[in-house]
Formats: structure tokens, sequence, C-alpha cells
């Protein structure tokens, strides 16, 4: 008797620990998803629109607007360019779940890691009068695993003012 | 009994245990529920930090909402003071502006559009300023400011209300603004509804494009045109505008996109489309062509409308003596179609030139 009632003790007890750890598993892989897709979100969209209100015009011919996988053209003044080139074209865009950034003559860098999923990366352009042109950004980003989902989404809407 | 079993009954393991004090089922029960707490708490913390990050990208999100709503309002200060100036004309503070793109630009709508995201209200507040004897600003007293408003942007939602404010100031009236003129244009279009058999943006029918044609008596840098229009369903598909020397002809120039959701939906709007850069136009006639994305001109694009184009009708020709009306440019994805003309027809238009 006193066998049967240890043996079903420990059953419990196993049990519930098991049960505790695959908890607190789930618990900071969820945290975890939810902290890459917000860092991941709030850096990307920083780094975009720094570039936005620095740039001096949108290079339309490349742009995509009013696409949920868009991409956005600058030109900046750059003076402090070697060859003497003044403007400098810096791309961001989406591919493959990921955003990219390409300054002219450089490689592509990714600004999102691959443990986020980039579901939307849409641009709009807003002329508000002459001269007056602002872009209002939306990056929806989640997690790239299904299991633990997390989702953010940021607006931001930035003048293009050049360098100043 | 032997010596030898004496001294093995001493040293079996129960009596061992019994003698030593053991380790029972006490000590299992305390380190069990020690464990136990523990793993509760790692539990607990884990489900703040998750609660905490959840709380986190709610301000985050909110915080970036509030801080566009002011980007806005400096959009429409930079259009305008007078877009500024005149919602404090009646002195209420306590009114609130719903920041909105509408025709292609910001506005600061006196209804809600609804919740942004399913979740949070956003709206500005703006507060007439004044300053003291040093142009310092005051709580109270002082003298007015007209150059100067207070606007405060707040996010709620379930979870709290984000506020953010700031000052802006009309010092764009001690700049030379860029500035432009109507060179070229059409008003009196007053036919509210659609050209008959004709509907743009197509419904995924590739009826392809309107268009109309102008003259120019001199060379000019066109800034932008305008188009009178109107939405006439929920959701048409967001159009642009291009100038070509012929409806089929070469793009000479390609305007910004403007989101078909955000056009007038109640009473036709002036909808403006900027080139950027200008584009350098010779004396003579060309044409405007509105396109949408996806695509009018090809069928099973997934193009939704409908926009109305206000025009009139006038026999035996339109009243517009520069050009002409088209409809159906480059019907079914043939791009050298020029459409069908409308000798009877002219749309509401404005073609802008750089001052």
């Amino acid at each position: 008797m006193e066998t049967v009632v240890y043996v079903a003790l420990l059953g419990l007890t196993t049990s519930f620990f098991v049960n505790s750890f695959v908890q607190i598993a789930s618990v900071y892989s969820r945290a975890r998803a939810e902290r890459e897709v917000l860092s991941n979100a709030r850096t990307t969209l920083e780094a975009v629109t720094d570039a936005i209100s620095s740039a001096r015009a949108v290079y339309a011919p490349t742009s995509r607007f009013n696409t949920d996988a868009g991409q956005v053209s600058l030109v900046t003044d750059d003076d402090t360019v070697i060859s003497g080139e003044p403007s400098v074209y810096t791309d961001f865009w989406v591919d493959g779940g990921r955003i990219f950034e390409r300054k002219e003559g450089g490689s592509a860098i990714p600004l999102s890691a691959s443990s986020v999923r980039v579901s939307e990366f849409r641009a709009e352009r807003i002329v508000q009068a002459l001269g007056r042109e602002s872009v209002k950004m939306t990056i929806r980003m989640d997690a790239a695993s299904d299991r633990y989902p997390a989702s953010v989404t940021l607006n931001a809407t930035t003048a293009l003012r050049g360098n100043y | 009994m032997k010596k030898d079993e004496i001294q093995k009954i001493k040293d079996s393991p129960a009596r061992v245990a019994r003698a030593g004090g053991g380790f029972g089922v006490i000590e299992i029960v305390v380190v069990v529920a020690v464990a136990a707490a523990a793993l509760v708490g790692f539990l607990q913390v884990g489900v703040a930090a998750l609660r905490l990050l959840k709380a986190d990208r709610s301000s985050l999100e909110a915080t970036l909402l509030a801080r566009e709503g002011l980007d806005a309002t400096r959009s429409a200060r930079d259009e305008s003071w007078a877009n500024i100036a005149s919602l404090t004309a009646s002195q209420s503070p306590s009114a609130r502006y719903y920041p909105v793109v509408q025709n292609g630009k910001w506005v600061l709508a006196v209804s809600s559009p609804g919740l942004i995201n399913g979740m949070y209200d956003r709206y500005i507040q703006v507060e007439r300023v004044a300053r003291n004897g040093y142009d310092d600003i005051v709580l109270s007293g002082g003298t007015d400011d007209s150059g100067t408003r207070k606007v405060t942007a707040h996010a709620s939602s379930t979870a709290g209300d984000v506020v953010v404010s700031t000052y802006l100031t009309n010092f764009q009236s001690y700049l030379t603004p860029s500035a432009d003129a109507v060179s070229v244009s059409y008003t009196s279009a007053a036919t509210d509804g659609a050209i008959s058999g004709f509907s743009f943006p197509s419904q995924n029918a590739g009826d392809g494009d309107p268009a109309q044609s102008f003259t120019t008596g001199s060379d000019i840098r066109v800034t932008r045109i305008s188009a009178y229009m109107r939405r006439a369903t929920t959701a048409p598909s967001d159009i642009y505008a291009q100038i070509r020397p012929t409806a089929a002809g070469a793009v000479l120039g390609t305007s910004q996109i403007v989101g078909g959701v955000t056009i007038s939906t109640t009473s036709p709007a002036w909808v403006d489309f900027y080139f950027s850069p200008p584009v350098s136009l010779a004396a003579g006639t060309y044409t405007m062509r509105l396109r949408s994305i996806p695509d009018s001109a090809t069928a099973g694009s997934g193009s939704a409308g409908s926009v109305y184009w206000q025009y009139t009708l006038q026999n035996p020709s339109g009243p517009y003596a520069g050009g002409t009306a088209r409809k159906a440019v480059g019907y079914l994805g043939n791009p050298a179609d020029q459409g069908q003309q409308l000798d009877q027809y002219d749309f509401g238009f404005k073609v802008y030139a750089s001052q």
C-alpha cells in the first residue's frame, strides 16, 4: 500500500515539474519573440525614418509606393563623398521577409533579423505642397516562428528636410 | 545467536537509516515544496516580463501614432498657416481634430475616421499661446501670439492615453516659398458621374484609362496637375497621373500616387498630382492621363473602382477649346491604343507651372 502511495506521489510530482518546465520555456520563448519583434521593428523604423529625414528627394523610378512590399529610394546630399559625387542614393526594400538597405556602391545590408518576418513594408508619398514632401511608413513585423506568435505595427510620417 | 549474525543485523540499511536520522518523507516534501515554489516564481517572472513587453509594444505603437499626429499637423502647417490658425478661430481647446490623409495630403478632420489598427483613437488639440514682455511663453496672462500654437497629440487605447505636445510657429511667413500658379485649366466641370459605359478605375476588366488633352501657349514647367474628382465606391484602386505628348505617347512625367481611399467621397474636390522634378513642356498640346494601381488597362489585374472625374458634356464640341477628353486609353493592355476621343466632353483640370 505504501509503495502505491509513493509511486502516485512521485508521478504527480514529476508531472508537476515537467509541466512547469514546459510552461516556463513557453513563456520565456514568447517573451523572447515579443522582444525580438519589438526591437527589430523599432530599430528598422528608426533607420528608415532617419534616412528619409536627411534625404533631399525621393527617387521615384526605383521606388514602389502604396504596396505592402514597398521600396523607398532616396537621394541624399553628401559632401563627404570622396569621389566628389554630391548625391548618394539609398534604397530600402523588403525581400524574403527581411528589410534591406543598400547605399550607392555598397552591398545590401539586412536591417531586420532572421528571427522576425516583415509582413508589411508600406511607404506612402505625401506631397503637402510644392516642395513640402513626406513619406508615411508602416512597418508590420511578426515572429518568424508561428509557434510563438508576436506582432507589432509601427507608423511614422517623416518629412524630407535634407541635411539640416 | 552467533556473533556474526548479530553484526549483520546491526549493519542492515534500515537499522543504519533509523540510527542516523535517515532521509525521510518530511525532507522530500520540503525539497519538493521549495523547488515548486522556485518554479512558480520563475513562471511568474516570465509572465510578468511578457506582460511588460506587451505593454511596451502598445506604448511604442501609441507613441509613434501620437508623434505622427504632430508630424501631420506640422505638414498641414507647412502647406498653410491658415490650416492651423483656423482650428482655434472659435477658441475651443477641448475640440478634437483627427489627422487623416485626404486627397493625398494630411488634413485635420473634425470627425473621427475610426480606430487605427482597431485599437488607437488618435486626435490632436490646439491651444492659443500667450507671451510676456520678454517673449517668453506664459501659462496665464500675457499677450496672444497669433503666430504660435501649442499642439497636443493623443493616442488612446484601453491600455492608456499617450500624450505628446509641441509648439508650432508660423516661421515660414518670413521665407519666400516655392510658388506655382495655374497655367492652363478647365474648372467648370459639374457633372458628377461616370461617362456612359466607362468606369475608372476599371472593375478588373481592362477597360483602360481616362485622359484629357490641353494646350499651353508658352514653355512651362509643370509642378502639378489637379483633377476635380470624387470617390464613388468604398475602396477604389490608388491612382496617379502621367503627362504624355498624346494619350498613348511616351511618358514625360509621372506624379506621386494618391491613395484611392483618401479621395473625398461626399463632394468633388481638387486632387493634386505633383511632379517631382517638374516636367518641362514646350508650347503645344499634351495629354494628362490617369492611371491606377493595379493597372486599369490590364484585364484581371485586380483594379477596382470607381472614381468620378467631373466633366462637362456640351454640343457640338466640349467647352474647353484647347483639348478634349478621352476614355478607354490602353484598352485591354494595348499600349498604342489612344482610346476613344470624346469631342463633346471635357474633364475638370488645372495645370500648375512653377513661377
